[in-house]
C-alpha cells in the first residue's frame, strides 16, 4: 500500500573524489506545451509537458528554459515511469559582481588608460580575491584594482559556466527502459500576479446597472510562454513566508518607499519594489567589490568648505543602473470573448478558452463577466460613531453607495473576485465617471455595498443637543440627544441612510428613548432610512440612553 | 582521537619557517555530511597525509566556510596537536596595505599630462584613515596630490586570504603515513521536508510525497559526500532558526493529536535518521531534493473552521478557513513520522489538471497523529458576526448575544465549525440556538451544518465575570 523510499542511487558510491559520476545526460531545451495557472499572490503555477527520449539505465533530465523564479523545492515531475532519484536547481544572474566573485583565480587582462596621452597599457593579472576590494596578482607583484585613480577596467576572456547556463532544473530518474516518454513538470514561480477591475454603468434612475469584470494579469518575469493554457485562480490560499519554507516572499523592507507612480498614479507593484532591492543589492554589493585602503589625504580631517577634496573614482559603482527600456511594459486588451468558471476547491478557476501568448513584462486584459440590468439601490448614508468624541467632529459627508444582492433575483449571482470597481453615470449619450471603490471577494448570496463618492449636493450636518450622565438603580449611564439635519440640491428624491454604531465595549447597547423618524437594528447598528425629496430639507431627532459597562 | 579548543588567531606567526617542514595532505578520501533542520550540519572529512617525523603546520582546504572553529576535532595516528588555528583574515586591499606597515612596497607614479611613469621604494608607515608614506628621507601622504598612483606589493602575507582557511601546527616522533580524520560543526547547511498532497474530496483521498530538500549556503561546495539527515529539535544555544521553527510550529497548532504508533525508521536517540543511500555532490549554492516517501493513499477529509477571539460585529462577512485533515497512522495508510516541514496542496481542476490550492507547515510529528492544514479560506463559505447585545445583568455579570450568519454559496451542504475564544474567567453559555460543546476553560465550539446555497443563523448568549 505505501512505499518508503530508501535514499538510494544506482550509481557506484566508491568513486574517487572529485570525479564526476559518468552520467547519461538528456537535454530537453523548452517546454513543449505550458499550461499557467496565476494567482494573486505574486505566484504562478507552470505545468510544462515535454517529450525526451530516455535512454536505458540511470538518466539526468535536463530540463533548460524553466521560469527562472521557480520554487525548487515545489517541482513536481510525472510520467517518466521511473522513479525519480533527486532534483537539482541552481541558477546564477550574471551581474558585474556575480562575474568578479566567480572569476577569483582565474586570468584577466587589466587594461589602464594613461591620463595625458590616452595610451593604453595592457597587463595580465590572476583575480586573487574578490571581497572588499578586488586584489589582483601580475608578474611584477600585487596590486589593488581601482585603487590608483588611473582608469582601470578588467577585460575577461569568458563568462563563468555558471553564470552563462539558462535556468535549469535537473532530474535525476531511475534506471529503466528505453524509449520516449512525455513527461510533466510543474512548480511555483513568483512574479505572476492577477487582479479584477469592474466597470459599472447605471441607468439614468440609479436602479439599475450594467456590470463588466475585467482580469489584468501580469508576467513580471522574464520568461516569455507561447500558446500557453492560462488559468486564473481567486481564492485566498494560505501561504507562508520563505523563512518558513513556504511560497511567500518576505515582507518588503520598510527603506524601500511605495510612493505612487507620478504617471499613472499606481502604487508600485511587488516586483517593482522587488527590482528595487534587487537594484540596490546589486549596487551596494558593487560597492562594497571597490573597497580601497583607507583614501584620506592631509586636508580629509580639515572642517569642510575649507578645502577641495579630491574624490576617489569608483567608476564601477554607477554601471550597476540599468536600461530603463527594459521596464517598459505592454498592455494587451483581448477582444470581447468572456473567459470561463469553474470551481477549484474552495476557490474560482477562470480558465481562458484560447491559448495565450504572454511576453515578459507584459500585462493581459480579459473580460470575465458581463451582466446587464442588475438591480441596485442608491443609497446616501452618515455614519456616527456611538459616543466617540462626538462634540467635536462633525459627522462624515454624506457618502454614495450602491447595494445590490449578488442573486439571480438581483440579476446578478457570479462570485466576485476583490476588486476596484468603477462607477459610470449616463449624462447625454455616453457616461461619465462618477467614483470607484474596492470590492471584497464577494460569493453569491451576499449583499454587496460599493462606496463609490461623497455626495456634493446632499448636506448633513449633526447637533449635539443635549448630554447628560445619569444614575438609576445604582448604575451609570449617558443620555444623549442628538438632531440631524439634511438638505438636497438634487433634482430627484434620494434615499438618505443614517448608521450609528450601537456598541464600543464601554456602554450596553443603548435604548432608543424617542425618535422623530423609525429606527431599526442592523448588523449590530441603529440604522434610520428615509426618503429626502428633491430640493428640501428634512430632520432626525432621537434620544438614547446606556449604561455603563465599566466596574 | 584529540579534541582541541580554537587557540585564537594569528599564533601562526609565532611560527618560524625553520620549524615547519611541507608536508602533503592528500584531498578527501571520505567526506561525511549530517545535516539538521535548525542551519547546522556535522562535517567529517578524512584526508590521507603522508608527512615525515618533525613539526607541520596542515593547512585544510576546502572546509565549509561558516565552520565553527570552536567545535574542530583532529584526530590522526601518531600526530600531536599543538594548536589550531582559524584564519579568516580576509584578503582585501586594505588589509593588504594594513599588513604591508613597516615593509617597502613600490609606488609608480603616471604624470596627468605626458602619461609617463616614475617607479619610487615607499616604506608604509601608517595605513589608519590614510597611507602616509617614507620615500626616501621625505614623509608624504599617498594622493595627496590627487595624481593616480599605482601600489605595487611584492608579495601578499600568508596568512590573508580569499577564503577563510583552517590550519593547524602538529607534531609526530616518526613519520605518518595514515588518515586524518577532521570533523567540525558548520552553519549554511540545513534541510527541510516538503511535501506534495493530491487531494481528491470526492473520494475523500489523497496522495502524499515527501522530498527532502537540502540547502547548502556555506560557501564551499561538498564533492561526493555521504548524507545522513537528522529530523528532530536538538537543542542549540542562540540558534535563530531553531527558534523561528519552534515558533511557527506551536503558532500553527496542525498537529489535532500526537501519534503513539512506531515505525522502522533508524532512530539516533530520540530522533530519526534519514541516510541518503550514494555519496551526492553538492555545490554552494544549490538546493538538491531527494525523495523520502510515497503514499498513494490516504484517507483525507475537508472542513470548514473559524475562530472568533471576541465579541463583535462585523460589517462584512469573513471567510471560513478550509483545512485539509489527514492522520499518518498505519490504518489510514501512511504509518510514518513526518519530519516538519511544508505540504503543499493540490487539487484537480475541471479537466483533471493538478492546482496549486494552499500550503501550511507541519511539525515534527510522530506516526498515529492528526492533522489539519489550513489550506486557504473559502470563497463561497462566509461567517458573519453580530453582536446583538450588551447587558450588564448583575455587578459582576455581563452578557453578551452573538448572532453568526454562516453562508454557504456551494452547490453542495458543508458544515463549519464555529468557535468563540479567549473568554473571562468564569463564563457560561445562557442560551444557544443549537447545541454547542465546552472546548476548554475559556472557549466554545459550535458545529454549524449549512445546505447547499443556503444560509444558517447561529445565535447565543455568553455570559461572562471576573
Amino acid at each position: 500500500m505505501i512505499a518508503v523510499r530508501r535514499l538510494w542511487l544506482l550509481a557506484c558510491g566508491c568513486l574517487p573524489a572529485g570525479m564526476v559520476l559518468a552520467q547519461v545526460s538528456v537535454l530537453s531545451p523548452a517546454p513543449d506545451a505550458v499550461s499557467l495557472t496565476i494567482y494573486r499572490d505574486d505566484l504562478a503555477l507552470v505545468t510544462e509537458t515535454r517529450q525526451v527520449e530516455l535512454p536505458a539505465g540511470e538518466v539526468t533530465l535536463q530540463l533548460q528554459g524553466v521560469v527562472e523564479s521557480l520554487l525548487p523545492q515545489s517541482a513536481v515531475i510525472s510520467g517518466s515511469g521511473r522513479a525519480l532519484v533527486e532534483t537539482d536547481y541552481r541558477f546564477e544572474r550574471l551581474t558585474p559582481a556575480s562575474l568578479l566573485r566567480r572569476s577569483v583565480g582565474k586570468p584577466v587582462t587589466l587594461v589602464r588608460t594613461a591620463p595625458g596621452s590616452g595610451a593604453l597599457t595592457r597587463l595580465q593579472a590572476i583575480i586573487e580575491s574578490v571581497g572588499e576590494g578586488v586584489v589582483l596578482r601580475a608578474a611584477d607583484g600585487s596590486e589593488a584594482w581601482q585603487c590608483s585613480r588611473l582608469p582601470e577596467r578588467l577585460e575577461f576572456s569568458e563568462v563563468p559556466g555558471e553564470l552563462s547556463a539558462a535556468p535549469t532544473l535537473s532530474v535525476r530518474l531511475a534506471g529503466g527502459e528505453a524509449g520516449p516518454r512525455t513527461v510533466t513538470v510543474s512548480y511555483l514561480a513568483r512574479g505572476f500576479s492577477f487582479e479584477a477591475d469592474y466597470v459599472a454603468k447605471l441607468n439614468s434612475s440609479s436602479t439599475r446597472m450594467n456590470l463588466e469584470g475585467w482580469i489584468t494579469l501580469r508576467n513580471d518575469t522574464g520568461a516569455s510562454f507561447r500558446q500557453a493554457a492560462v488559468q486564473l485562480v481567486a481564492g485566498r490560499l494560505n501561504l507562508l513566508f520563505e523563512d518558513q519554507g513556504g511560497s511567500r516572499a518576505m515582507p518588503d523592507d520598510w527603506e524601500f518607499d511605495d510612493d505612487p507612480d507620478p504617471d499613472t498614479g499606481l502604487p508600485p507593484s511587488r516586483q517593482d519594489q522587488q527590482r528595487a532591492r534587487e537594484e540596490a543589492r546589486i549596487a551596494g554589493e558593487l560597492a562594497l567589490l571597490h573597497g580601497c585602503w583607507p583614501t584620506g589625504t592631509s586636508t580629509s580631517e580639515l572642517p569642510s568648505g575649507l578645502m577641495l577634496r579630491m574624490d576617489v573614482v569608483t567608476g564601477g559603482a554607477s554601471a550597476a543602473g540599468f536600461d530603463d527600456g527594459v521596464f517598459l511594459e505592454e498592455v494587451q486588451v483581448t477582444g470581447s470573448r468572456i473567459v470561463s468558471r469553474e470551481q477549484l476547491g474552495d476557490y474560482q478557476l477562470y480558465r481562458l478558452p484560447w491559448p495565450a501568448d504572454l511576453n515578459p513584462r507584459q500585462s493581459k486584459q480579459v473580460a470575465f463577466l458581463r451582466k446587464e440590468g442588475v438591480h441596485v439601490k442608491r443609497l446616501y448614508r452618515v455614519v456616527v460613531p456611538w459616543y466617540d468624541a462626538e462634540e467635536t467632529s462633525p459627522p462624515d459627508k454624506a457618502s454614495v453607495l450602491l447595494r445590490w444582492n449578488n442573486d439571480r433575483a438581483s440579476k446578478m449571482g457570479e462570485p466576485l473576485p476583490s476588486g476596484t470597481m468603477r462607477v459610470f453615470e449616463p449624462q447625454g449619450d455616453g457616461h461619465v465617471f462618477a467614483g470607484e471603490s474596492r470590492i471584497g471577494d464577494t460569493p453569491v448570496g451576499v449583499p454587496v455595498e460599493a462606496r463609490f463618492a461623497n455626495a456634493l449636493d446632499i448636506d448633513a450636518d449633526f447637533t449635539l443637543q443635549d448630554e447628560e450622565d445619569y444614575r438609576r438603580s445604582g448604575r451609570n449611564g449617558v443620555r444623549i440627544a442628538a438632531s440631524h439635519g439634511f438638505a438636497s440640491r438634487k433634482d430627484v428624491a434620494v434615499t438618505v441612510e443614517v448608521r450609528r454604531r450601537a456598541s464600543d465595549g464601554q456602554y450596553e447597547t443603548p435604548v432608543v428613548v424617542r425618535s422623530s423618524l423609525r429606527v431599526r437594528r442592523e448588523d449590530g447598528n441603529l440604522v434610520w432610512r428615509f426618503r429626502l425629496p428633491a430640493g428640501k430639507g428634512r430632520r432626525l431627532d432621537y434620544v438614547l440612553e446606556a449604561a455603563e459597562l465599566r466596574y | 582521537m584529540r579534541t582541541l579548543r580554537w587557540t585564537g588567531l594569528g599564533s601562526l606567526l609565532l611560527l618560524t619557517a625553520a620549524h615547519a617542514q611541507t608536508p602533503t595532505i592528500g584531498s578527501d578520501r571520505q567526506l561525511s555530511l549530517t545535516v539538521y533542520n535548525t542551519d547546522l550540519a556535522l562535517i567529517e572529512h578524512v584526508r590521507p597525509a603522508n608527512l615525515p617525523a618533525g613539526r607541520h603546520r596542515i593547512e585544510f582546504k576546502g572546509v565549509s566556510a561558516r565552520i565553527l572553529p570552536q567545535t574542530v576535532s583532529f584526530g590522526a595516528a601518531g600526530l600531536e596537536l599543538i594548536e589550531q588555528n582559524f584564519d579568516y583574515d580576509l584578503l582585501t586591499p586594505s588589509k593588504l596595505m594594513e599588513k604591508a606597515v613597516g615593509q617597502t612596497v613600490r609606488i609608480v607614479r603616471t604624470n596627468p599630462g605626458t602619461g609617463a611613469e616614475t617607479t619610487e621604494t615607499a616604506e608604509v608607515l601608517s595605513a589608519v584613515g590614510g597611507v602616509v608614506l617614507r620615500i626616501g628621507e621625505r614623509i608624504e601622504v599617498l594622493r595627496d596630490d590627487g595624481i593616480p598612483a599605482r601600489v605595487i606589493f611584492d608579495k601578499v602575507p600568508e596568512n590573508l586570504r580569499a577564503s577563510p582557511t583552517l590550519s593547524v601546527l602538529a607534531e609526530s616522533r616518526a613519520p605518518v603515513n595514515s588518515d586524518i580524520r577532521l570533523s567540525y560543526l558548520s552553519r549554511g547547511l540545513s534541510w527541510a521536508a516538503d511535501y506534495v498532497a493530491v487531494f481528491d474530496e470526492t473520494a475523500a483521498q489523497a496522495s502524499l510525497q515527501g522530498w527532502v530538500t537540502l540547502t547548502n549556503n556555506s560557501g564551499t561546495g561538498f564533492a561526493d559526500a555521504r548524507i545522513q539527515l537528522v529530523a528532530g529539535d536538538i537543542n542549540v544555544v542562540n540558534n535563530e532558526a531553531q527558534w523561528l521553527q519552534r515558533f511557527n510550529n506551536r503558532r500553527n497548532a496542525t498537529t489535532r493529536r500526537g501519534g503513539t504508533e512506531s515505525t522502522e525508521r533508524t532512530q539516533l536517540a530520540d530522533y530519526y535518521l534519514y541516510p541518503i543511500a550514494h555519496p551526492t555532490t553538492l555545490a554552494s549554492n544549490q538546493t538538491k531534493q531527494v525523495s523520502f516517501l510515497e503514499a498513494p493513499r490516504i484517507a483525507a477529509t475537508k472542513g470548514y473552521e473559524q475562530s472568533f477571539t471576541d465579541f463583535s460585529t462585523l460589517e462584512e462577512p469573513v471567510s471560513a478557513e478550509v483545512r485539509v485533515k489527514f492522520s499518518n497512522s498505519r490504518a489510514a495508510g501512511l504509518g510514518e513520522q513526518l519530519p516538519s516541514g511544508v505540504v503543499r496542496v493540490y487539487a484537480r481542476d475541471g479537466q483533471g489538471q493538478p492546482q496549486f490550492v494552499g500550503e501550511d507547515r507541519i511539525d515534527h510529528t510522530g506516526a498515529g497523529s492528526e492533522l489539519a492544514l489550513k489550506i486557504g479560506e473559502a470563497f463561497d463559505v462566509t461567517v458573519q458576526p453580530t453582536l446583538e447585545s450588551t447587558r450588564r445583568v448583575s455587578s459582576r455579570r455581563t452578557e453578551y448575544e452573538m448572532r453568526y450568519v454562516v453562508r454557504n454559496a456551494r452547490n453542495a451542504p458543508v458544515t463549519v465549525t464555529l468557535r468563540q475564544t479567549g473568554m473571562w474567567r468564569f463564563n457560561e453559555v445562557t442560551q444557544q440556538s443549537r447545541e454547542g460543546r465546552r472546548t476548554d476553560a475559556r472557549g466554545f465550539a459550535w458545529d454549524v451544518p449549512v445546505p447547499a446555497n443556503g444560509e444558517t443563523e447561529l445565535r447565543f448568549t455568553i455570559a461572562q465575570w471576573l
